[in-house]
């Protein structure tokens, strides 16, 4: 069996629908809200919606038993038609419309449509409830089928631009879920951060499509396919750009710039340091989006640009340290930040973006399958734990202040053992969730032996276990909160449709961690090869599949993992077990540290004092206020004009009055045309 | 050369500007006799009849028939003088023609259907405007002739000179003066160029000849057979692309256009910010490129870098407008900078790019301008800080608002993104470095756009005035709808629009392709470098 007979066959053209059906889902909502302006049952839109991801999952799932059962290797390619081209040559740009199921799309597509699926379950759960307003539900529901839609386009893409319309796709639906609650001035700005940021990512992974693109066809093999690009961007190996000499000469490596700009993209998505903070804004939207946002749909999009890229990352080193260096950072900046916050949804936001740094490391370090496998272990047990403190924040009626919780645990009983399990899954405590992965990173960090990288990872586990564990008891322990409410009521525990939900999704994040890439289970039962879910992804990435360590080296790395994650929880434990929380610092320096880490090192501020102000101030005063309407205006149109003005416009002042003006006008038309005809008269009389 | 003899286009140009004609000399005729005047809505119902027809015949006539495999310019046509050395119009489109035509065409209807309470005193002075300003645009658009183009050049600026000058509103003597001087500067260089163009071909061809193609059934060579030396070319090009810029507007001649906007009626707008400019491009790309190659060659550095300063420029001067149509004006002003930088390129991809850019743009520009006056019509002002909120009481309108800006913006799947595609790709054959910076541009572009989008339409309802605001009604969707589905069409399926623009560009790299075959001038090169002062007596 080959690739051919799989591009003929009815699997291959079934892989479009994958994509397709929750786009047409999202185009019969806008339709239907912008066009039609029929207003349906709530029941009907979510029928709508969960048909179209329930069939996407099922033929995900599906393509996955075909691709595990194939003899070849190859990818599944289901070519739509042409679709975009032009240019000639050896310039030629064309793409086809073909979308490509390999292991890592086919996995990330069973990973996105499952989550979605569990979250539409809890939408619907909400509904029911009476939590949402009826005009809300289509907009919500638009939107969540736009972004997974868009997800599913970017993960099935076949060539660089189809890939670069899932992005941007993803970028806009972000957008307009964090601005969701158009009223709200907060809001509005945070989609408008959320907007520009994504725009940075977009051009910088535009650039570096084009460049590739321009590298290739410069030596001859003008190619959009990432089947393509694989087999011939070792052409592009030793060709620089040239820098402008006022810039100081010199080049760059042209799949250096390409991993730049694939690092800036990939930075922006996954809410790195310096570009986190729009994703604390962008939490602001309905919590089930959020949930979407922060597990698999947007940070997805951002690890996994370089996922499908990591056949080039190798040959740009710098990208890749800095991807390093910037996960390493992100990974402590952004787990003090959670730890520190006062507000739950920035809480999320902060640990989402600590979160990806470990898959950010992993991707830095070569270890492309560990940091996929992170990936997918992230998204369930984020998704689980985002929409269990969302039921917290709907059952305190939108209140985000830790201050104003806590004591929650005797009201909510099956709230909060869930919770427990899912910020436990986060954190990585064995044997659940993330603690595979994390133990996997450990071991890949160990043998590229880097003691400092390894400090900060083992200390970014510990503080994001810290953070989450400070997260979870100021909500659910303790007597009372700080901040006494007047009307305070018990919290209520979910029923129905929202457990199950929160159940499947649980017992996802549980069974996903078991699926160890580092043979783990091997390891403990001799076997020495196992099929894994590690062994599965490489067959479409790069480097080797699962870096071993030998036994002793392997059980203290595990041992000091696991140190770390308890050694987090139980200085929370300690600090918050018993009292809650217990007001500021009053030492003055370390309030001040507490506010500098909650502001995330206040980059947001610098950024708009730094660079946006003096943009703006530079372009009202100089520009507006100079160039066009003193330069321009006065010295170049007055004094040139001035003249005319006087001449023409007293001439043209007398045909004002009455109707006569309308048809004056047809003997200047004729005046002009006699002009222009005498003169080319006289040009042909010269003759 | 094969052409396939049509007269189809003489009637797609003449038929607005014939009926506005025909209502003028019955309302004359009327005044004569002293019968009463006709009533206005039978002139608004003629207009748009016409409009209607004429996009009706453009399409079913011109684009559905349209071949897109052949190379140069399809259902040529003439009128006037028999003789080819007499003045006389010489019309044909092409692919980029045929894009600009059909634009045109569609959006007159919608001018005049867009009509503001201001123009309602004056309904027939309005469709006699919008009518003729679409025949020059279409006529200067279609023509293969350089002394055509300047007629329908001219011509076309008149309805918008008197326009302004009557109904501008607040400084309309200052604003239609300072639109009229900027233009008579571009009319003067092409006046210039038109002089000195017949001379030469009067010299060398022994005809005074202004064609830029040869029907089979003539002999004689065209403008293209003209030998320039390359000291003409440069002052010739350079003179012919100022006098287009104006109009494009390029800048820094562009001043004009924010305050052109910020006074005309929405139909207007709509009309300048399309056909109008794209009349600019269709001369560039016509007769500036294929005439003066070497010299536009030498050029290239040098536009695109003007275009990318450009695109800069106009989108930091755009972050600080305070008010819509003039913030929209500079949005036009950066990408007409984008455009010249695509056009720059000298490549398929770029001059590809520059006319579905100009295209779109146009679309969403044109859309942009309908909503403002829509809201303008509820609210009465068009300053930024009046409105807020709107997408509670407008929701359609803010959809529509956001298609358009992220059209402008490049978003994939709508038509803008595939212009600036294209432009880049293009552009990254010029040079890198200058494609990275027109990246950097594009960052900033679309900071102030969605500033404005969001200004606008999201945040608390503040103004009490903006709450009861009532949705766009029915015609004003159907207005928009027409405008964004070919945005969305071309976005999500460019390949057909593609296909036809691409062998016209190929035509005119492969004219300008002149410029690599040797200039044989070894009699002339003797004479002097100057092919204007050759002697009558030179072959042609």
């Amino acid at each position: 069996m080959n690739v051919v007979d799989w591009d003929e066959g009815l699997t291959a053209s079934l892989i479009r629908w994958i994509a397709l059906l929750p786009l047409l889902s999202a185009l019969a909502h806008a339709a239907m809200i912008g066009i039609l302006r029929t207003q349906l049952a709530p029941r009907v839109i979510w029928l709508f919606s969960i048909a179209a991801v329930a069939v996407s999952f099922v033929l995900s799932a599906a393509s996955i038993f075909d691709l595990v059962g194939s003899e070849v290797a190859g990818p599944l390619v289901d070519r739509v038609g042409p679709w975009v081209g032009g240019g000639v040559g050896v310039r030629n740009f064309s793409a086809d419309l073909s979308l490509r199921l390999d292991p890592l799309s086919a996995v990330c597509c069973v990973v996105v449509t499952s989550i979605a699926l569990a979250i539409y379950l809890y939408v619907y759960g909400r509904i029911q409830n009476g939590a949402l307003p009826a005009d809300q539900v289509h907009r919500l529901f638009a939107l969540l089928d736009l972004l997974v839609g868009s997800t599913l386009v970017l993960l099935l893409a076949d060539n660089l631009l189809l890939f670069f319309f899932g992005w941007t796709g993803i970028g806009v639906a972000t957008q307009l879920v964090s601005s969701f609650d158009i009223e709200s001035k907060r809001a509005s700005r945070a989609g408008a951060t959320t907007f520009v940021l994504g725009r940075v990512g977009d051009l910088g992974l535009l650039a570096a499509i084009l460049l590739l693109f321009d590298g290739l066809a410069r030596a001859g093999a003008p190619t959009l396919s990432f089947q393509g690009v694989e087999l011939s961007f070792r052409l592009l190996e030793g060709s620089q750009v040239e820098i402008p000499l006022f810039l100081g000469g010199g080049g760059f490596a042209v799949l250096e710039l390409v991993g730049g700009g694939l690092a800036v993209a990939a930075m922006t998505k996954c809410a790195q340091v310096p570009v986190h903070f729009w994703l604390a804004g962008a939490s602001r939207g309905p919590m089930s989006a959020t949930a979407l946002i922060h597990s698999a749909t947007t940070v997805v999009a951002g690890s996994y640009v370089l996922l499908r890229c990591s056949f080039l990352l190798g040959h740009a080193p710098f990208s890749m340290s800095v991807l390093t260096g910037v996960g390493a950072v992100t990974v402590l900046v952004a787990g003090l930040a959670a730890a520190t916050q006062l507000d739950l949804l920035r809480v999320i936001a902060y640990s989402t973006s600590a979160g990806l740094g470990f898959v950010l490391i992993g991707i830095g370090l070569g270890a492309y399958s560990t940091a996929a496998y992170l990936l997918l272990c992230h998204a369930f047990a984020k998704a689980c734990w985002v929409l269990v403190l969302g039921i917290v924040h709907a059952d305190r009626r939108g209140e985000t202040d830790l201050r104003r919780m806590g004591g929650l645990a005797r009201s909510m009983r099956w709230t909060h053992a869930m919770a427990a399990l899912a910020g436990l899954a986060v954190i990585g405590v064995p044997p659940i969730g993330n603690f595979f992965a994390f133990e996997e990173l450990t071991a890949a960090i160990v043998s590229t032996g880097r003691p400092a990288l390894l400090a900060a990872s083992l200390i970014g586990i510990a503080v994001l276990a810290f953070a989450l564990a400070r997260a979870h008891l100021l909500i659910f322990w303790g007597r009372r909160p700080l901040i006494e409410e007047p009307d305070a009521r018990p919290g209520q525990d979910p029923a129905g449709l929202i457990q199950y939900s929160l159940t499947l999704l649980a017992i996802m994040a549980i069974s996903v961690g078991m699926l160890s890439p580092s043979q783990f289970w091997g390891a403990l039962f001799g076997i020495q090869q196992m099929d894994t879910i590690g062994a599965f992804l490489s067959q479409t990435l790069a480097g080797a599949p699962d870096p071993m360590l030998d036994g002793a080296l392997r059980w203290q790395s595990i041992g000091v993992c696991v140190g770390c994650a308890f050694a987090g929880i139980g200085w929370a434990v300690f600090r918050f077990g018993r009292k809650g929380y217990r007001g500021e610092f009053e030492q003055p320096a370390l309030g001040t540290a507490t506010e500098l880490l909650r502001e995330a090192l206040f980059v947001e501020q610098a950024i708009d004092r730094v660079l946006v102000r003096p943009l703006r101030g530079f372009s009202r005063l100089l520009l507006a206020g100079v160039v066009e309407a003193r330069i321009l205006d006065r010295v170049v149109v007055s004094g040139g004009a001035g003249v005319a003005r006087r001449m023409v416009w007293s001439g043209l002042r007398r045909l004002q009055n009455g109707r006569v003006q309308s048809y004056a006008m047809l003997g200047v038309i004729a005046l002009l045309l006699s002009v222009a005809w005498l003169g080319h008269l006289a040009g042909a009389s010269a003759r | 050369m094969n052409f396939q003899f049509d007269h189809i286009l003489l009637v797609v140009v003449a038929l607005p500007a014939s009926v506005a004609l025909l209502l003028v000399a019955i309302g004359l005729a009327q005044g004569f006799t002293g019968l009463p005047q006709l009533p206005e809505r039978v002139w608004k119902a003629a207009g748009l009849a016409v409009g209607f027809a004429t996009f009706a015949i453009s399409l079913f006539g011109i684009a559905l028939p349209f071949d897109p495999e052949t190379l140069g310019y399809q259902f040529v046509a003439t009128l006037g003088g028999t003789l080819s050395h007499e003045p006389r119009l010489l019309l044909g489109v092409d692919g980029i023609g045929l894009c600009f035509l059909l634009s045109t065409a569609g959006l007159a209807p919608l001018a005049i259907l867009s009509s503001r309470a201001e123009t309602e005193e004056s309904v027939r002075s309005w469709i006699f405007v919008v009518l003729m300003l679409e025949s020059s645009l279409l006529g200067a658009i279609t023509s293969l002739n350089l002394y055509g183009f300047l007629f329908f050049w001219a011509q076309s600026l008149l309805p918008i000179l008197h326009w302004l000058g009557r109904w501008g509103g607040e400084g309309r003597a200052r604003i239609a003066t300072r639109v009229w001087a900027t233009e008579s500067v571009g009319l003067a260089g092409l006046l210039f160029v038109v002089f000195v163009l017949s001379e030469m071909s009067d010299a060398q061809l022994g005809q005074a000849s202004l064609d830029l193609v040869r029907p089979i059934s003539e002999s004689g060579g065209t403008l293209l057979d003209l030998r320039i030396g390359l000291a003409d070319q440069r002052m010739l090009f350079a003179i012919l692309t100022v006098a287009l810029v104006t109009r494009l507007p390029l800048v820094p001649l562009h001043f004009w256009l924010p305050q052109a906007h910020a006074s005309s009626p929405t139909g207007l707008s709509i009309l300048l910010a399309t056909g109008f400019v794209q009349t600019a491009a269709i001369g560039l790309l016509r007769f500036a490129l294929p005439l003066f190659p070497e010299a536009a060659f030498e050029a290239r550095p040098f536009l695109a870098t003007i275009g990318i300063a450009a695109l800069a420029y106009a989108s930091l001067v755009a972050l600080v407008q305070k008010e819509l149509k003039r913030l929209l004006a500079y949005t036009s002003v950066g990408y007409a900078g984008f455009a010249m930088f695509g056009i720059a390129t000298m490549n398929d991809q770029g001059l590809t790019g520059a006319v579905v850019q100009l295209l779109t743009h146009g679309l969403a520009t044109a859309g942009l301008f309908m909503l403002i006056g829509a809201l303008a019509k509820r609210r009465g002002t068009t300053e930024v800080v009046a409105f807020g909120g709107l997408a509670r009481p407008m929701p359609v309108c803010a959809a529509f608002f956001g298609l358009m800006v992220f059209s402008l913006m490049g978003f994939p799947l709508l038509g803008g993104f595939i212009g600036d595609l294209f432009v880049l790709l293009g552009s990254l054959d010029l040079s890198r470095e200058l494609a990275i910076a027109a990246l950097a541009s594009m960052g900033i572009a679309a900071s102030y756009l969605l500033w404005v989008q969001r200004r606008v339409f999201f945040g608390p309802v503040d103004e009490p005035a903006n709450r009861g605001l009532i949705d766009l009604d029915r015609i004003e969707r159907a207005m928009l709808l027409t405008v964004a589905i070919p945005i969305l069409l071309i976005g999500v399926y460019p390949n057909p629009l593609l296909r036809r623009i691409e062998p016209a560009v190929l035509e005119i790299l492969h004219q300008m392709g002149r410029a690599s075959l040797p200039i044989d001038t070894p009699a002339s090169a003797s004479a002097g470098p100057s092919p204007g002062r050759l002697a009558p007596g030179e072959p042609g």
